[in-house]
């Protein structure tokens, strides 16, 4: 059951609880992607309440995910 | 090597006595589910039946030693569905005949079908038999990549998941054939690309990266002919997979990307080469075919009328998977009402996805990029969303398992040995109410309780009709008159009389609601001179095209030509209202000589 639940480096053994009640902690991919939840989540709350706030959230959601897709390459290629 | 204590000697046999109880109940559920009744459903979708259907008539021009695209302009069988039914017939961008389309257009989706006609011939069983027979193989592929990531109980959690969506099983019975075999893909991606990235790690040498690179090659040349939108799923897991845990050198990734590109080249040269010799077509038509499809539908965007914003598209894809399944898609409305996966896996599915970035490791990114990778396609490209939302139902249920992994690790760590007991309890109780609910669903629900203008009602009967007029007539002296093409759809019939080439024609594009009786009955006076009889299948629902609402089949001047004709053979299910009423109308003479057979009918 341990098998790949848990990494070595990110991990420091906290709850899921606990870790979410301290986004400070996070690392910024964390944070991208938890990001990137959040704006599609919205987007889809607001689709029936206000279209054109909706679509600006979609796009928000695509733009996150672009950008933090495009900053994981660019760690990986020339940062590390 | 010292000896094991004998209390852990044990505990592990206990352990494994435990896994192999829950494996056993996890194949029973499986059986319960989808092989217990497996050729229960007759009426399969219609876009389920154009792959064998074709294949049907591959292997028949094959036996007459004629090219396919001659057969598909040559053969009575296709003239008369050209001229009774263009919309239908000519469909797919108005380019090309649909059934010489469907031949080329998936060579790897009909090469698979193949052994199943041969086996069982041109009829429901074979598609219900084919339908299970992929998704038992994504099933077990699945618990295959769930054991190589998490572990053996994880992957049990994972199966048991997959099976308790109802997606999942009414795609398995009555959907679209196209899936399981493309869901089975995407797990053998999702398996390649786990491998090729523990592979890569500490940039190896691309030796050691070579065997998961061709797997992941060959995947995505399979997909290229097996579907237009699973291939664009691939190839983003693949991009994302080399670009996020692949070497950390361009160079390297460049020379993965190389490879990858020379296996899919190869796949697809290997398996069209062999599809155009087997079926004398050429490589072209079949590239063509494929090429055709895949822009065609992105440039079709969605249901025609039904433009969606960007947020409505990716609303769609949500809502379906997780909340209802209102949408216009004809094929998404086989589930409308209920959600794709059940509530208990929703839920887990999104604490897994909590986890999964919580962790980050290498298995949870092989997990994400696949989500990303169909999600983000999902929300951006149209409005025919659940139905392709399926390709990422195994890496949500892994997620959901991973995500009840999650919560007993920390359960543990905070309540220790004590919260074993309820966990488990919880867990069995849930899981086996969710799969209890599914089956309910689809078995009581889906079959008997639809509303009776509920879409897929139109697709009811139609096995049984034609089997009652195969039962009933030869094709040599019948005439078989359909309502409208939107309640009998003309590729239905040529799938359940394939073998025995009746004439099928409309009511529809001869009378409308200002026909009158005389014209009603010169007309059959002129047709019976050719027939010995005539058949006429109406349905009392008024439902219009799916997706331009309208309406044709007003049939009440054949009842004002016909008073106190009383129907020849009717359906219903469940006690409902009849919803094909069949009228048989003889000649008064003996039967002629079957003559004109094919030939359009005179006016």
């Amino acid at each position: 059951m341990k098998k790949n639940l848990r990494h070595p480096e990110t991990s420091n053994g906290v709850s899921l609880v606990r870790w979410l009640s301290h986004p400070l902690a996070w690392s910024a991919s964390q944070k991208a992607s938890v990001l990137v939840l959040l704006s599609v989540g919205a987007c889809l709350l607001m689709f029936g309440v206000e279209p054109d706030l909706s679509n600006i959230l979609a796009i928000a959601a695509y733009l996150a995910l672009a950008v933090s897709l495009l900053l994981l390459a660019w760690r990986r290629f020339f940062k590390s | 090597m010292t000896a094991m204590p004998q209390s852990q000697t044990r505990g592990s046999a206990k352990s494994w006595a435990l896994f192999a109880a829950a494996a056993l109940v996890t194949f029973l559920a499986f059986y319960w589910l989808f092989l217990d009744r497996l050729f229960v459903f007759e009426d399969v979708n219609m876009e389920a039946m154009d792959t064998p259907l074709t294949v049907g008539h591959l292997e028949r021009a094959r036996e007459k030693g004629v090219p396919a695209s001659t057969y598909f302009h040559s053969d009575p069988v296709w003239n008369d569905l050209k001229e009774q039914n263009p919309a239908g017939a000519f469909a797919y961008f108005g380019k090309r005949f649909q059934f010489e389309f469907f031949a080329f257009q998936w060579p790897m989706l009909s090469f698979l079908f193949v052994p199943f006609v041969k086996l069982m011939g041109v009829c429901t069983d074979t598609v219900s038999l084919y339908s299970t027979f992929f998704s038992a193989v994504a099933w077990i592929l699945t618990g295959m990549l769930a054991l190589r990531l998490f572990g053996r109980w994880c992957a049990l959690l994972a199966m048991l998941f997959l099976i308790s969506s109802l997606s999942w099983l009414i795609h398995t019975k009555v959907g679209y054939s196209a899936h399981m075999p493309s869901a089975s893909l995407m797990v053998f991606l999702a398996l390649c690309s786990f491998s090729y990235a523990r592979r890569a790690e500490g940039d190896s040498g691309i030796r050691r990266r070579a065997l998961p690179l061709a797997g992941m090659g060959c995947v995505l040349g399979l997909m290229y002919m097996e579907g237009w939108l699973v291939v664009v799923f691939g190839a983003l897991i693949t991009g994302f997979t080399v670009v996020l845990s692949g070497p950390r050198r361009v160079a390297s990734a460049l020379a993965d990307f190389g490879c990858v590109l020379g296996a899919t080249v190869a796949a697809i040269l290997l398996v069209t080469a062999g599809y155009a010799a087997y079926y004398h077509c050429s490589f072209s038509e079949i590239h063509n075919a494929i090429c055709d499809v895949m822009f065609g539908r992105f440039s079709q965007g969605g249901v025609p009328g039904q433009e969606m914003t960007l947020a409505g598209k990716m609303a769609y894809a949500f809502r379906c998977t997780f909340w209802d399944m209102r949408t216009p898609d004809h094929l998404d409305k086989c589930l409308e009402g209920f959600p794709a996966v059940p509530s208990l896996f929703s839920v887990l599915f999104g604490a897994g996805l909590l986890y999964a970035i919580k962790e980050r490791t290498p298995a949870d990114k092989a997990l994400l990029i696949w989500l990303v990778s169909v999600f983000s396609v999902l929300g951006s490209v149209f409005t025919f969303t659940h139905r392709y939302a399926l390709m990422a139902l195994p890496a949500m249920s892994i997620v959901a398992a991973r995500g009840v992994a999650g919560i007993a690790s920390d359960l543990f760590r905070w309540r220790g040995a004590a919260a074993r007991l309820p966990l488990v309890a919880g867990v069995v109780l849930l899981l086996g109410l969710s799969l209890v609910q599914t089956h309910s669903e689809f078995y009581v629900g889906y079959m008997l309780h639809k509303p009776p203008d509920f879409e897929m009602d139109r697709a009811r009967g139609h096995a049984a009709f034609a089997r009652w007029l195969r039962q009933t007539g030869s094709p040599h002296d019948t005439l078989v008159v359909l309502g409208d093409p939107v309640m009998f759809p003309h590729s239905c019939f040529l799938f359940n009389t394939f073998g025995r080439d009746y004439r099928f024609i409309y009511w529809s594009n001869y009378f409308g609601t200002t026909s009158t009786p005389e014209q009603v009955r010169d007309w059959e006076q002129r047709q019976l001179a050719q027939y010995r009889r005539i058949v006429c299948a109406f349905s009392p629902i008024l439902l219009g095209n799916s997706q331009t609402g309208a309406v044709n089949n007003d049939w009440r001047p054949f009842l004002a030509a016909h008073p106190g004709l009383r129907p020849a053979w009717t359906y219903s299910y469940a006690g409902r209202q009849p919803s094909i009423v069949v009228f048989e109308i003889a000649s008064p003479k003996s039967a002629p000589e079957p003559s004109g057979i094919h030939q359009p009918p005179s006016q």
